[in-house]
């Protein structure tokens, strides 16, 4: 895709983004406080109950931490939009972007990516208040390499993620709904990514398993990053993991692309 | 009474013949539900791996905890959530002036038309969890608790409708609903977990001002605690109080509806 073009296509996501400032401020506010606050309460809890300062290498304010970057670490990787591709077939929309001098997963990548870094934005402001409000927990030991890593890891995690949500919304050349489908995938990323729990809470076994899924290196591998770090040998097990299942999904997604624009008949339902 | 619980017969006919117009999404939703109440035990029975109890309860009251909001959620999205998600729609283009006409409390029309069968079969799988929870809870449980916790179940679902409606009211002023009704399906993580995590100003705001830790906490505190009537009267009493709420907002907000053009 031309330079230029990415350029615009982000302008306009900008635009698209900051239209109903109110809503976007209070919807990303609402759902980052309330998971944020949910967690929180409950671990305070939990510590509370068993008069420990630490479990699992986590103290009541790592956790504050982790839980706080949760949601925009969620935001970034994947996104406020949930059917950009599955509305455009539904629509019959799609047919213009057939016509168009570009690959529409990399139009609609560019587009998704607009919006992660509307988010990433945010998230290193909230980061900052509760750095400065809170002070720095004793689990956070930011380096410079960690920074760029981590960030390395969130831009990973929006290949990956376009990838996996890419192959799901497809399903729409076929089913009438995949809304169910997509808040489906969400809701199993969050869970076995450790968005409801940091996953070495998960016993070992499980654990081992999810190394080799997709799920954690969409939230967790990216926080671990920021939040601490972790040994050279698990972090390039990691990203190889990324790279193999970024390779696997896009292989997926342009075979059903393939094989579901040879179903669509552009007339939308 | 009669002719409306026969007008409600009608709507779950006609819902029942719609539901499997689109069979693929109807099994989807079915999946979806499902996976959230497995996240649900899935987390606590994880959770309680590392401690003993939370909030002063064990994993097997967490598990009838669990299944009161895994009910309280089935049966709202079993008989209202499709019908308040449709409302704002109906306020903006003016549709509204349909169910007006009727000779039949608007309210009750728009809130009940459609009856969510892929939900229906989510509830039977909730009914499932509970009665699991049920049987291996240790201690054991009296009729009159049980059908105290029914009885409470079906309050926390009805404040669980009003606060849910109050927060799309809004739309007849504002012609756009959509912050508000994305911030309550925010607020519904605290009905998610236990009341007596919250403490001091926070407990009496969402035990009172945005009731979501009376929703499902209340019903599981008269199964699994010593009976408290303070228990089962503050969850009714604030249940009539946004019952009130409710239906005045919804009167001053029929009085500010101007048809297609609002």
């Amino acid at each position: 895709m031309p330079f230029s073009l990415a350029v615009r296509l982000f302008a306009l996501e900008f635009k698209r983004a900051f239209a109903y400032r109110a809503e976007f401020w209070l919807g990303f506010v609402g759902n980052a406080l309330s998971q944020f606050a949910v967690a929180y309460l409950l671990w305070a809890a939990v510590f509370a109950g068993i008069g420990a300062k630490e479990m699992n290498g986590f103290s009541l304010r790592d956790l504050a931490l982790y839980y706080l970057l949760i949601p925009l670490v969620e935001c970034v990787v994947m996104g406020a939009e949930m059917s950009h591709i599955s509305d455009e077939i539904y629509g019959g929309t799609l047919t213009r972007y057939l016509l168009y001098p570009v690959s529409f997963f990399r139009f609609k990548y560019v587009s998704s990516l607009a919006q992660s870094l509307v988010f990433a934005g945010q998230m290193a402001l909230v980061a900052a208040a509760f750095l400065f409000f809170f002070g720095i927990p004793p689990a956070f030991h930011l380096t410079g390499i960690g920074f760029c890593l981590g960030a390395l890891s969130v831009a990973l995690g929006t290949v990956l993620y376009f990838a996996l949500a890419a192959c799901l919304e497809m399903i729409a050349f076929w089913a009438d709904n995949v809304w169910s489908v997509m808040i489906l995938n969400r809701l199993i990323l969050h869970f076995l990514g450790g968005g409801l729990l940091p996953l070495v809470f998960f016993p070992s076994a499980i654990q081992s398993i999810l190394g080799f899924t997709p799920f954690p290196y969409l939230i967790s591998f990216p926080l671990r990053f920021l939040m601490g770090g972790m040994a050279a040998d698990e972090a390039a097990f990691g990203f190889g993991v990324m790279v193999f299942w970024i390779g696997a999904l896009y292989a997926l997604a342009f075979w059903i692309w393939r094989r579901g624009s040879r179903q669509y008949s552009g007339v939308g339902i | 009474m009669k002719r409306y619980l026969r007008l409600y017969a009608y709507f779950i006919r006609f819902s029942a013949s719609r539901s499997m117009e689109f069979r693929l999404d109807f099994y989807f939703r079915v999946f979806m539900d499902l996976a959230y109440y497995g996240v649900a035990l899935g987390f606590f029975h994880i959770l309680f791996l590392h401690v003993e109890s939370v909030a002063g309860w064990n994993l097997h009251q967490m598990r009838v905890f669990v299944a009161a909001y895994i009910l309280v959620d089935a049966l709202h999205m079993t008989v209202f959530s499709d019908n308040l998600w449709l409302l704002p729609g109906l306020v903006n283009k003016g549709d509204l002036d349909y169910y007006l006409v009727r000779p039949v409390a608007p309210l009750f029309f728009l809130s009940l038309r459609s009856f969510a069968f892929n939900s229906f079969l989510n509830l039977v799988c909730a009914v499932a969890i509970a009665i699991w929870a049920l049987i291996t809870y240790p201690d054991p449980i009296g009729p009159a608790r049980l059908a105290a916790f029914l009885a409470l179940i079906l309050a926390g679902s009805l404040l669980y409708y009003c606060v849910h409606l109050l927060t799309i009211l809004p739309v007849f002023w504002t012609q756009s609903g959509e912050t508000l009704h994305g911030l309550f399906y925010n607020m519904t993580r605290f009905m998610e977990r236990p009341d007596r995590i919250y403490r001091g100003w926070v407990r009496v705001l969402l035990t009172v001002a945005l009731p979501f830790g009376l929703m499902a906490s209340f019903p599981a505190r008269v199964l699994i605690e010593p009976f408290d009537p303070a228990v089962t009267a503050q969850m009714l009493g604030v249940l009539v109080l946004f019952f009130g709420i409710t239906l005045w907002v919804w009167n001053r907000g029929l009085r500010a509806y101007a048809s297609a053009s609002s």
